[in-house]
């Protein structure tokens, strides 16, 4: 009786010895098992994703590959079927965008540790050692930068509005704490309202119409992204106001317009297509040569203020001229 | 003899029970938890899993590796100015650190001698207006004085800081923000700015060069100042 329990503890202990040293079989000898690459990206809806989506798949195919797109729509659990999927079909490799920061590196550990290699673009886990390579947006760099450019045309000085992207995405946070990093150090810069409008157009614009009702002392306005700040400027339009300054977020083509018709004043353009690129190009070199050849892991990508001087040299999130 | 066995194997189960237990938790003294409650400006994951602390951190570095770095590795910003307007390209390339992949933007490492034409507070973004030794009269460049400071020119010109140990993107933020903290304190508070004008002063410093950027506007931003030689007013 006590030899049996003895055995079981020891056995106990043994079992994750036993797992680290399969794992270590795994990896070493995993090689890819087909030449598919499997593109998750969060949203077919918002025109940002689904650039990043195509930019990957294209590149992917460029090179060679077949490739598999799904959404997750921001959902672990749903993110967390699609690697099993992933798995499943045996992929070479996934590129992916994650759904949350926290909850996505278990997700991702499953292919790993099925000697699938992870690629992330866009957004960062909060963990290394897991995705072969980090191509991340620098949205916090994005956010000051965009931040300087408005306080500059306020003058430093004027009243605000916010408008925060949605709650359950890390990146509205992090956009929201990077403008408030640089304005609040102009003490003449007051926010008269900070809402959330979910990076919907339409909300954006019952926000903007309504805050524009009950404070006409209203100069500027800065959003999380581009489509709230179209739903803004569409809200400033029927106001009849033009003295409003607008600033968006992300860099897409139809505030690139409104910024060179001088509806919009600035955006900040996200290294979109840039990170997608890259995260197949490296997942590429790894397939075939076992190595990123990068010295880190997590790349960060700067975002690049756009005004009515430069907003004619992108488009589709690329550089053009 | 069957109950010292007994005994043993009691010992046993309840000191592998009492290790899983002490395995599962983490203890953690009230004020620390308070601690890092009121302070939750940024997320607080970090590679090893301990809390990022920029305060800390900067501490960490700032006169035994930050500094020494600035002293031996800086270049004059004279030989850096005409190399990047000659030639930008080549001048981002053999003084500028790019990140691999990381974007168009180059940091720069520098130190110079110069006389202040004029110190520009009409900014929150103060400036002291910089004429290089030899003076001419004109000014070259601008040294960054607060209180608000741009760029993240002393972060992202280190050598041994990397984005990966540092964490994610808020942290790389806020030991960015740290560091302008402590040169706010360190480097430009000792200074008498209101009199500043018409001395000579050396300085160590950093700036970024964006693709957009204008090398005529280029802002350095100061990791020492030191006034060299007062002129009698």
């Amino acid at each position: 009786m006590s030899k049996k329990i003895l055995i079981v503890v020891l056995v106990a202990l043994l079992l994750p010895l036993g797992l680290v040293i399969a794992g270590g079989q795994k990896e070493g000898g995993a090689k890819a098992a087909s030449n598919l690459m499997v593109i998750i990206t969060p949203d077919k809806d918002n025109t940002f994703f689904t650039a990043e989506a195509d930019a990957a798949k294209a590149k992917a195919e460029a090179l060679g590959y077949k490739t598999l797109l799904a959404v997750h729509g921001d959902d672990p659990v749903k993110e967390g079927n699609l690697i099993d999927t992933a798995i499943a079909q045996k992929a070479a490799a996934i590129i992916i965008d994650i759904a949350n920061a926290d909850a996505s590196p278990n997700n991702l550990k499953k292919a790993t540790d099925a000697g699938i290699p992870v690629f992330c673009m866009d957004r960062e886990i909060n963990a290394t050692g897991i995705a072969k390579a980090q191509l991340i947006s620098n949205n916090f760099q994005g956010a000051k930068l965009g931040a300087q450019y408005f306080v500059k045309l306020m003058g430093e000085k004027g009243n605000y509005v916010e408008l925060v992207g949605k709650e359950s995405d890390t990146n509205a946070g992090v956009r929201s704490k990077g403008f408030h990093n640089i304005i609040d150090q102009y003490p003449n810069m007051k926010m008269v309202a900070q809402q959330t409008a979910n990076w919907s157009q339409t909300e954006a614009y019952s926000v903007i119409e309504s805050v524009l009702q009950a404070h006409p002392e209203v100069n500027g306005i800065i959003c999380g992204n581009d489509t709230m700040a179209l739903g803004a400027q569409a809200a400033i339009e029927a106001a009849g106001r033009s003295d409003i300054i607008v600033m968006g977020f992300d860099g897409n083509d139809n505030v690139l317009a409104s910024i060179l018709q001088g509806k919009i004043d600035g955006t900040v353009m996200q290294p979109n297509a840039k990170n997608a690129d890259m995260a197949v190009e490296l997942a590429d070199k790894y397939i075939k040569t076992g190595s990123t050849g990068m010295s880190e892991e997590k790349i960060l990508n700067d975002c690049f203020l756009i005004t009515p001087k430069n907003a004619d040299q992108w488009k589709g999130y690329r550089k053009i001229k | 003899m069957l109950r010292i066995f007994k005994k043993i194997r009691i010992c046993i189960f309840i000191l592998i029970v009492s290790f899983l237990i002490i395995d599962a938790c983490t203890i953690k003294k009230i004020n620390e938890v308070d601690k890092n409650k009121s302070k939750d400006k940024y997320s607080t994951w970090t590679k090893s899993g301990k809390k990022f602390d920029p305060v800390e951190y900067v501490n960490s570095i700032w006169s035994t590796k930050l500094i020494p770095e600035f002293r031996t590795k800086s270049t004059d910003i004279k030989l850096v100015l005409s190399a990047l307007k000659k030639d930008r390209k080549n001048g981002i390339k053999l003084y500028g650190r790019i990140r691999k992949f990381g974007g168009t933007s180059a940091a720069f490492r520098v130190k110079g001698k110069a006389k202040v034409l004029k110190y520009d507070n009409s900014s929150m973004n103060g400036l002291l207006l910089l004429d290089l030794l030899p003076p001419d009269g004109k000014k070259d460049l601008d040294l960054q004085v607060g209180p608000v400071i741009r760029q993240t020119a002393i972060r992202d010109s280190a050598d041994f800081i990397t984005f990966t140990d540092v964490g994610n993107q808020l942290q790389f933020a806020s030991l960015a923000d740290e560091l302008n903290n402590r040169i706010k304190k360190e480097v430009i508070k000792p200074l008498d700015l209101e009199h500043i004008a018409g001395e000579t002063i050396s300085f160590l410093g950093a700036f970024k060069l964006e693709e957009s950027d204008s090398i005529d506007d280029i802002a350095i931003t100061p990791i020492e100042i030191k006034v060299v030689k007062t002129i009698a007013k």
